[in-house]
């Protein structure tokens, strides 16, 4: 095993952040040629929003080790690590870019008052799309035959205990809240919220929209939100799709 | 920050960012510039962004903004009725204007290609050839005609992936196959946790 001390991951672990780890369900070290990897990262990452996910600069990622190849940086409010092995695992560590943002550009009121009293939030639409994104990059990999038969998914928000969630959009537009789910500020008790699946291929090929709404439903109801509300979500994950963030 | 402005200033072309300085859609070759850029975009993973008002200077990218005969010039309707006589079988793409300080950029926004890649279906101004495949090359960040085995390669790699997606979600809409049954859903979750252990040792302590 490796002994790492990378900077990047250190801060990125120093405030509230997403786990995301993606592997086959069967363990085959040397699945793919390193080439391939950089390949299948290349041409798998996702471009919905002004971030892709994963982030990745072509011609920036590099091996890190004999079996895997990584990227790490940070832009704006966005720190970032991940890797992907030979062995077709995935791993992705990155910051809650809201605990970065710079206060000069936080527009809505709810959210200043918050950071003013020295609270920590989690912003529901830029969650909903970074799940949505999650999933989306999983079925590219599908598609490409990286996981064959099926891949287990986890997603992890560490550090987040009393982290409130709020409908504030991600670029500050102002949102008319549907009263449905209109629901105030919810906070999150405990110390890390994680979700997990073990998926075939053809689900991830066929239906990863509706997996991440899954996966949005179980995050959203760790912080008690109105779990009936999926057809919001879907709204929500419609304008990603449609690029009007 | 409003809308694409963080594109507008990146200072940096990208294969799915395409700067152009103000130009005039009533002349032949910007026609035949925006079009060969639109189709382009059209085939690359997840469609990229064009945006006009932005003058490369050397090495740097200056935000000079469009001359307001030129941002006027440009319409949805306009551009989208043009391109359409090129785009076979169809590119989706939205056109907007922006302003960042005082100066305004016109945005257009190709999205990736739906179901077939984007062919041009006839000659236009600028080299636009009929029967052509255009795309953002790798090494140079420009549109221009796929010529290589690679650039083509992805193309149809993409192509196939959404008839693959497709497939699977008709067939499971339809209830024709792919639900896993409860066995094979134990089975594949059975193994998942056998191997578990060894994908978790990949990862050293920290990740």
């Amino acid at each position: 095993m490796t002994t790492l001390k990378n900077p990047t991951i250190e801060k990125i672990h120093s405030r509230g952040y997403w786990r995301v780890n993606i592997h086959p369900t069967m363990f085959k070290k040397d699945r793919f040629t390193l080439s391939q990897c950089t390949e299948i990262m290349e041409s798998s990452v996702v471009r919905l929003r002004v971030s892709p996910y994963p982030y990745l600069r072509e011609g920036e990622i590099i091996v890190g080790g004999k079996d895997w190849i990584e990227w790490s940086g940070e832009y704006d409010c966005y720190i970032e690590y991940w890797r992907y092995y030979r062995s077709g695992q995935f791993i992705h560590h990155f910051a809650c870019y809201e605990d970065w943002m710079p206060s000069d550009n936080i527009t809505t009121s709810a959210i200043r008052k918050l950071r003013k009293a020295g609270e920590s939030y989690l912003s529901l639409t830029p969650t909903i799309f970074s799940i949505t994104e999650i999933f989306e990059f999983a079925a590219r990999l599908a598609a490409k035959n990286a996981f064959t038969p099926g891949a287990v998914l986890s997603i992890k928000l560490e550090n987040i205990k009393d982290r409130t969630l709020i409908w504030d959009s991600f670029l500050g537009h102002t949102l008319s809240i549907p009263t449905k789910v209109h629901m105030g500020l919810r906070k999150s008790h405990i110390p890390e919220i994680e979700f997990e699946g073990t998926f075939s291929d053809t689900d991830l090929l066929s239906r990863s929209s509706e997996l991440a709404l899954d996966a949005v439903e179980s995050i959203f109801g760790q912080f008690n939100v109105d779990t009936s509300a999926r057809d919001i979500w879907a709204q929500e994950q419609a304008r990603l799709f449609e690029r009007r963030w | 920050m409003p809308e694409y402005e963080d594109r507008i200033t990146h200072n940096k072309e990208e294969r799915n960012l395409e700067f152009k300085q103000s130009m005039d859609w009533n002349q032949p070759e910007t026609k035949g510039k925006i079009t060969k850029g639109i189709l382009a975009m059209s085939n690359i993973r997840n469609g990229g962004l064009i945006v006009i008002g932005v003058e490369q200077q050397g090495e740097e990218f200056v935000l000079v903004g469009m001359e307001t005969i030129h941002i006027e010039s440009f319409t949805q309707d306009g551009v989208a009725s043009y391109v359409a006589n090129f785009a076979s079988p169809y590119v989706e793409f939205s056109l907007t204007r922006h302003a960042v300080s005082i100066n305004r950029f016109i945005v257009i926004d190709v999205k990736e290609f739906s179901e077939i890649p984007v062919v041009c279906r006839q000659d236009g101004p600028e080299g636009l050839r009929r029967g052509a495949i255009y795309t953002r090359t790798r090494r140079m960040n420009e549109s221009a005609q796929v010529s290589s085995e690679a650039e083509m390669r992805e193309i149809l790699d993409m192509a196939i992936e959404k008839r693959i997606r497709a497939y699977f979600a008709t067939t499971q809409r339809a209830g024709l196959i792919s639900v896993p049954s409860e066995t094979a859903e134990r089975i594949l979750r059975q193994q998942a946790e056998e191997d578990q252990r060894r994908f978790q040792e990949e990862l050293p302590p920290e990740l």
